[in-house]
């Protein structure tokens, strides 16, 4: 008998005109690890969510068809009865936690469900060692990294001892160590335990390998597309670039991983042998005539220290126009440390910083950022006004300027970054690729000639990264000139001419993308891995030489 | 770690030698003993420093007491009567008094801080009666959100900087305002949603019985309270006794109340055992000694506790037996957490 079961469910949330969910019937086996995967609003969380009764009981809403969980009925037992058999991780680690510390964090629902005091010891144990944070039990959750904090969220939900483990996107927020660390851990517990893991993903590249079955929602509304990992991925559009490789080339059996990839790719060793031996440009440019144009953004010899300590030492980092520059590093290396002394929010000790010429140093952050467009990593920190144009008027009215005088027209701009159909709706209502690209707009209306982004493609889907990489190119065809924070090494591979990398507040490498990414073993791109040569960085590489 | 039972029964009996001991001798001692402790367990987070804070109470309470009071023989200087209140001599025995009452509300303020040191809000929390632990619940959510708030609070003046920003009206506040509560709002409907999905309030259900369908609890408590204030009330203007009897049967009612409600709470259990440990029982010894000598000489001999500098000032009394007893409140000082405490933020 099936442990999940959806029998025709249509769940439309309240006030909404369309369902979220349309007539889903699926069936989930004990001890799966299931894959849910679709784009941005498709309905991935709905579905989860139905799975411990927050739909309908918590969301409101009409659900009609029948959910059944272990033998339990979603629509008669309520969250807080399922929650001793699905236990659920949020995406947003530090807004599910109800206490200080770790220890106490585990308690809370076995204290709630009056659970005796020696049983609850023993419990706590246990679910310390299955997830390996015994060295954090004393800790303050304040204090821990993304990556801690979610696997004391998942060591939480597996208290009450569920046999369901549902996970809403765990890792958007997280950084790719973190988020390593995380699906290490329920890959573990999935195989140790036999815990059944339902898990809303968008880095397929990372988890697709461990998947017994995967299901696709193509989007709200329609039916989802439930198989075997390989047969959904040859059905739906959107999967890494392995995969993506994979098809167009026509492998068989589609590999999911490196290691299976490498097999095919073997078979192309001919074309490959061809191409190892230069790096002229091919399908765009990797570097512009240097020398000919001025850097527009210039930064020497940066020093920063702040709470005794050294965050920058003596980083030297420059941006011609139309050049696009990402600036990659482990977490804590100073990358947005830079950019907060570059637009004049922390003061560095000592350097120099200028932009178009102009020094920099001491100038006020209002100043500085007509010039410079800066989106920080979090976009809704930006986002209060009613209408998504009103954002736009808002940051042209605090640079003393009105939509005559603009340097660009908004509804132009709104247009190119795809959100004319939205201007006049609420920006925190879009989703989160939209809501991205508001941020983007409201800094990009004064038309600045640097660009720096913090970590833009944090928990965007694969359409929405192939929106902004759309528009950034655009950007950086008209001459502004884009410094990206990033992990994203598929993304770097796609539209980067130069890469620095950062440790420990020193840029250690400041070279070609293609020099840069082959030459190291963690950054380094899909395909790259799979050939192993400075030509071949992304599927278009691959299918135009061979 | 000391039990928190055992350090609210320290801060009580320094709280209370501060209270009747306003000797300057007696009060400096308090105030040693309560630095050294601070020393010991602070977590070195405290929001305000508190001898800034003492300086600033001592200065101020003493110009104020100088300025003011007119009366004492050693006079310092003598304002033109024509200025009105401050007018007239200004005498070091008013000075005097003026810094022993500063000093007294430094010992008073450097004691409660303690608290925040040595218990955390979650420990004072588990240490409210059952049938409180909602109200303790909320609490213990609210602190949990102060520090989060304050985050994004900086993340988003920084992001509407970065957008050319600036503070110039009231308009201007709501670019800061309306991130940071919607940002609020959504945390507390993701907490509320990940708090159902732990089995928050299960309990109470499974009992079988509505949570809201006995009324009798909140009856007698409300009842009990106000018939409380109402007999004093009677009493006070009569003074016939009825006054008396209404108090009884009100405070009756109260702890009925108080115990049907605990009784009717959630069954819930708590993970954390209070250990007692011989230290806790030393450091409510060592709380006691000084407590008893203190209460004692304030009904026995009071002028040894005060100090009373008009008409001319003299160097406070000083009892050494009393003294070293009231030495007894740094004990804790010497107990050191075996465990650390808190960790130390990291910025992300």
């Amino acid at each position: 008998m099936p442990q999940v079961t959806f029998d025709c469910v249509t769940f439309t949330y309240p006030d909404s005109p369309a369902p979220a969910l349309r007539e889903v019937s699926l069936e989930l086996e004990a001890g799966q690890f299931v894959l849910v995967i679709g784009a941005s609003g498709s309905g991935k969380s709905t579905l989860l969510r139905c799975i411990n009764g927050l739909v309908p009981h918590f969301s409101g809403g009409k659900l009609t068809g029948r959910v059944t969980v272990d033998g339990l009925d979603t629509r008669v037992h309520p969250p807080r009865d399922m929650a001793a058999v699905v236990g659920f991780v949020f995406q947003n680690p530090e807004a599910q936690f109800v206490t200080e510390r770790v220890e106490d964090e585990l308690a809370f629902a076995l204290e709630n469900a009056g659970v005796p005091q020696l049983t609850m010891r023993k419990r706590v144990e246990e679910v310390l060692d299955a997830l390996g944070i015994a060295s954090l039990r004393n800790r303050a959750v304040s204090s821990l990294s993304g990556g801690e904090q979610q696997r004391v969220a998942i060591a939480a939900a597996l208290a009450l001892q569920p046999k369901i483990l549902a996970l809403d996107e765990p890792t958007s927020q997280l950084d790719p160590q973190s988020a390593e660390d995380v699906l290490g851990a329920l890959v573990r517990l999935n195989a140790d335990l036999g815990l059944t893991i339902v898990l809303a993903e968008h880095r397929l590249e990372r988890v697709l390998q461990f998947a017994d079955r995967v299901v696709f929602l193509p989007e709200a509304g329609a039916a989802p597309l439930v198989g075997d990992p390989r047969d959904v991925m040859e059905a739906v559009s959107l999967t890494p670039p392995l995969v993506t490789l994979g098809k167009a080339l026509g492998w068989k059996p589609l590999p999911l991983t490196i290691k299976e990839g490498r097999r095919f790719a073997g078979t192309l060793s001919v074309e490959r042998g061809a191409l190892s031996d230069d790096l002229p440009p091919f399908g765009r440019p990797t570097s512009r005539p240097s020398g000919v144009r001025p850097p527009v953004l210039d930064v020497r010899d940066v020093w920063l220290a702040y709470d005794g300590k050294e965050v920058l030492r003596g980083v030297t980092l420059s941006a011609r126009a139309g050049e696009f520059v990402a600036l990659m590093g482990r977490n804590g290396s100073g990358k947005t440390s830079l950019f907060r002394s570059i637009v004049g929010l922390v003061k560095p000790q000592r350097g120099q910083m200028r932009v178009n010429g102009q020094d920099v140093v001491g100038q006020s952050t209002a100043d500085i950022c007509r010039q410079v467009g800066y989106v920080p990593q979090n976009p809704d920190a930006l986002l209060f006004a009613d209408a998504v144009r009103d954002e736009l008027l808002v940051t042209l009215r605090n640079h003393g300027l009105d939509e005559t005088t603009a340097p660009v027209a908004p509804g132009e701009l709104l247009d190119t970054l795809g959100l004319a159909s939205v201007a006049s709706l609420y920006p925190r209502d879009l989703s989160a690729g939209q809501r991205q690209r508001t941020a983007l707009a409201s800094v990009l209306v004064t038309r600045p000639q640097v660009l720096l982004l913090d970590e833009p493609t944090r928990g965007l889907d694969y359409a929405a990264k192939a929106t902004l990489t759309g528009i950034l190119k655009h950007w950086q065809a008209q001459g502004t000139a884009i410094v990206m924070v990033t992990h994203d090494v598929e993304l770097v591979a796609t539209c980067a001419d130069r890469v620095a990398l950062m440790a420990e507040g020193e840029i250690i490498v400041d070279g070609p993308v293609r020099h840069v990414l082959s030459e190291s073993t963690i950054f380094s791109s899909q395909i790259n891995k799979l050939f192993g040569t400075p030509s071949l960085l992304t599927v278009d590489d691959v299918l135009a030489h061979r | 770690m000391l039990n928190a039972r055992a350090w609210l029964m320290w801060i009580a009996a320094s709280l209370t030698v501060a209270m009747l001991a306003t000797n300057p001798l007696y009060l400096v001692i308090v105030l040693l003993c309560a630095a050294l402790v601070r020393a010991g367990f602070s977590t070195g987070d405290s929001p305000l420093p508190v001898w800034r804070f003492g300086v600033m109470v001592v200065a101020f309470s003493t110009f104020y007491n100088a300025l003011l009071t007119h009366f004492g023989s050693t006079v310092l200087v003598t304002l033109p009567r024509a200025l009105p209140l401050v007018g007239g001599p200004v005498t070091l025995e008013a000075a005097a008094f003026g810094a022993s009452r500063g000093l007294a509300l430094w010992t008073l303020f450097a004691v409660s801080t303690l608290l925040n040191d040595v218990i955390s809000p979650y420990e004072l929390v588990r240490l409210t009666p059952r049938f409180l632990r909602q109200a303790g619940l909320v609490i213990s959510i609210m602190l949990a959100f102060v520090p989060q708030t304050v985050r994004s609070f900086h993340q988003v003046r920084e992001a509407q900087a970065i957008r050319g920003h600036r503070l110039r009206g009231v308009r201007d506040l709501t670019a800061l305002l309306v991130p940071l509560m919607t940002d609020s709002l959504e945390k507390a409907v993701q907490l509320a949603e990940a708090m159902e999905a732990r089995g928050y309030g299960k309990s109470q259900i499974s009992k079988g019985q509505s949570p809201t369908s006995d009324f009798r609890p909140q009856v007698l408590m409300v009842g009990g309270l106000s018939g409380v204030l109402v007999g004093w009330l009677v009493e006070a203007y009569w003074r016939n006794g009825i006054g008396w009897a209404i108090l009884g049967a009100s405070a009756v009612a109260l702890v009925l109340g108080v115990r049907l409600a605990s009784s009717h709470a959630s069954r819930t259990t708590h993970y954390r055992r209070q250990a007692w440990s011989a230290r806790d029982t030393l450091l409510v010894a060592f709380s006691a000694v000084p407590l008893v000598a203190v209460v004692a000489v304030a009904l026995l001999d009071p002028q040894v506790l005060v100090f009373y500098p008009y008409p001319r000032v003299m160097p406070p009394p000083f009892d050494v037996r009393l003294g070293l007893c009231l030495a007894l409140l740094g004990a804790p000082a010497l107990m050191r957490p075996s465990v650390e405490r808190g960790a130390v933020s990291v910025e992300a």
